[in-house]
């Protein structure tokens, strides 16, 4: 699965935690670079990513990569610090498949990743 | 043995001991990766191979025996070597404070260079071997799995061709029934007689 965050404390905090329990990590800290690494990964499973980075935003970021209609599928799960109302619908109608609030419960993390990855 | 480019990662909040350190290890003729705070220092080690960590204890924001912790906590980086250089921390019980986060060695500063360039090239020597020792490794297991399904192919086809051998083999004894079943039914009246008269002969 790959991690976009542009913080990399936090990808290395998420990845620490998902390799333990026998996950393949890959990290992006800016979209463009989320979008090159999709590309050259077509095992890709799984896409977690952070909304508020700069540059290229995580909607940003979700647009493009549903551009290509060979990752209309690619399950992204979005995640965000604005617990506001609206975001929700603003991220799934940029292309996420899911959304969890920052900071991440690990437990809803995990719940969620079991969810989109033996669909 | 190959020899590729090791790479060792720099952390170090100020740009001159960067500098510093660039200068001293530069003869190893390996990569020299630098990052002057702990988020950098993470990001090179998500993206990069790396065979040595060299990390200055006192930096701001996060210091250097946390960012160990950190990437010692990781399961990625369990066994990658760190060490620790450091200007005020060198009471024992600081060094002690240091191996328990994850420091495989110490250096007090000043550093001296030979010292540094030594200790950071047994660790990269190690690292090497540890990477030759798991490639050989896998390239035994591969051969092992190769030969046993050798194995499993060559005993599929010996009990095929002993299930053909029974399979012929009992046909052939049906044959042989069928014709002893046929013939004494036709002979039964003087089957015997023949060979008696034949033995009396």
């Amino acid at each position: 699965m790959l991690l976009v965050d542009d913080d990399a404390r936090n990808i290395f905090a998420l990845s620490s935690l998902l390799e333990r329990r026998g996950m393949r990590v890959l990290a992006a800290t800016t979209g463009r670079e989320a979008i090159d690494l999709i590309e050259s990964t077509p095992e890709l499973a799984l896409v977690l990513m952070d909304i508020m980075m700069p540059e290229m935003d995580g909607y940003e970021t979700m647009q493009m990569i549903r551009e290509n209609p060979a990752h209309r599928r690619l399950p992204i799960v979005a995640l965000t610090a604005k617990a506001m109302k609206g975001d929700r619908e603003k991220c799934l109608e940029a292309g996420a498949s899911d959304y969890l609030a920052k900071p991440v419960n690990t437990e809803q993390l995990l719940s969620a990743l079991r969810m989109w990855l033996h669909r | 043995m190959c020899k590729t480019e090791a790479n060792i990662l720099l952390v170090d909040d100020q740009p001159a001991k960067l500098m510093s350190y660039e200068i001293i290890l530069g003869d190893l003729g390996e990569t020299l990766l630098k990052a002057s705070n702990a988020q950098e220092a993470l990001e090179t080690l998500l993206k990069n191979d790396i065979a040595v960590i060299l990390i200055d204890v006192c930096m701001p924001d996060l210091d250097g025996f946390q960012l160990a912790q950190m990437i010692r906590e990781h399961p990625r980086f369990q066994e990658t070597a760190i060490i620790f250089i450091s200007a005020i921390h060198l009471t024992e019980l600081d060094s002690l404070k240091g191996y328990e986060m994850g420091a495989v060695d110490y250096v007090p500063v000043p550093v001296v260079a030979g010292i540094l360039r030594a200790k950071v090239r047994v660790f990269v020597d190690l690292y090497r071997k540890t990477r030759l020792l798991e490639r050989l490794n896998n390239e035994l297991e591969g051969r092992v799995a190769e030969r046993t399904a050798a194995l499993e192919t060559a005993i599929e086809r010996q009990d095929l061709l002993a299930r053909e051998v029974d399979h012929r083999a009992k046909n052939a004894l049906a044959v042989i029934q069928s014709i002893v079943t046929l013939t004494r039914a036709e002979t039964s009246a003087d089957f015997a007689t023949p060979s008696r008269k034949r033995g009396a002969l």
